[in-house]
């Protein structure tokens, strides 16, 4: 079946980037296939890139894990109404705002809420993993 | 039949009035704080589940009889094949 | 054609949360989904009647409701029993339907998508 995943917890203020993750891994090893994983809400605040994980946490870097379902072909969509407004910006954002630095990790890009729809349309399920 | 996702006891709370029977449940997160209350609210055993490595982390057992099921994440995805629509509460 | 629920669980002005949603269930309507929208705990405050969001710098809740119906999002529910509970006066512009708790089980469960996007 293919799926369309929202993930709309922050890194460290929710566990739903590891239950996204794994979930997704589990869909993957089950033959699934993953339309997209939108960020919504403080979920955006998973695409930042300057994220520094904490050397004693047993948490590992979830950026990094998500740039490995990025590189097995998984769409991974930062809103961008929500991103933009909580500084998650790409080069094109920061020249257009005149802001210092782009912030957006490699492997996701700014999408508008229209790719969670039609992700949501083009699948089978759609799972939500909160704050 | 819906899949609930509940996420956390407040999540418990805000679902328990809002499914129909036949309904599945996953408690996840937090959420399995919440087994006891789950089947208090007539949920029954065989249509709850625990996530089982967030009841592990959490000293939650379900060996008790009649307590839900603990399932792995290959499981928890046979849940979401069989089950639209699906429903997260987390408050 | 999908048919969406997207439920509304906080209220507004404290957190985006109401507002987000909104703007995602407009979109899904753009996409052409049948799409209907429940208020339910304290999201049920979104519909209160005499707000005013410029006291606080914010869009009015009210008004962003009002608009609904041009982007094709008629379909508004409202938890019943916390409309009661907390005897909240609805705006007399809004077309929203007070349902019961029985009736949202059917609304969840007759929809293909629900979200929830809960904070």
């Amino acid at each position: 079946m293919k799926y369309a995943l929202a993930v709309h917890g922050a890194p460290y203020a929710s566990e739903a980037a590891a239950h996204a993750l794994f979930f997704a891994d589990a869909l993957l090893a089950g033959g699934h296939s993953i339309e997209r994983v939108f960020f919504f809400h403080d979920g955006v605040y998973q695409g930042l890139g300057a994220q520094v994980p904490p050397q004693d946490s047993f948490n590992v870097d979830t950026v990094k894990r998500w740039q490995h379902l990025a590189a097995q072909g998984v769409e991974l969509g930062i809103c961008i109404a929500s991103g933009i407004k909580r500084g998650v910006v790409n080069e094109a954002e920061q020249t257009r705002y005149e802001l210092q630095h782009p912030t957006l990790a490699p492997g996701f890009e700014l999408v508008g809420l229209g790719q969670l729809i039609a992700a949501i349309n083009n699948a089978d399920r759609y799972v939500e993993f909160p704050a | 039949m819906s899949l609930h996702l509940v996420f956390s006891p407040a999540g418990l709370e805000a679902c328990s009035s809002r499914w129909q029977s036949g309904d599945k449940f996953v408690l996840l997160g937090n959420g399995v704080y919440a087994h006891k209350q789950a089947l208090d609210v007539g949920i029954q055993p065989t249509d709850l589940h625990l996530l089982g490595p967030d009841a592990e982390a959490r000293g939650i057992s379900s060996e008790a009889t009649g307590s839900p099921v603990s399932i792995d994440y290959p499981a928890f995805v046979e849940l979401t094949l069989q089950c639209s629509p699906i429903v997260s509460w987390n408050e | 054609m999908k048919r969406y629920l997207f439920i509304i669980s906080r209220s507004p002005y404290g957190s985006s949360h109401a507002l987000e949603q909104l703007e995602a269930a407009m979109v899904a309507a753009v996409f052409d989904a049948k799409v209907a929208v429940l208020f339910r705990d304290e999201g049920a405050w979104c519909i209160q009647q005499h707000q005013a969001g410029a006291a606080i710098g914010q869009k009015t809740m009210t008004n962003v409701l009002a608009a609904l119906p041009a982007y094709d999002v008629e379909e508004l529910y409202v938890c019943a029993d916390f409309l009661n509970t907390y005897q909240i006066q609805t705006e007399p512009t809004l077309s929203v339907m007070p349902i019961r708790l029985p009736e949202q089980q059917a609304l969840i469960s007759a929809c293909d998508v629900v979200i929830t996007a809960q904070p």
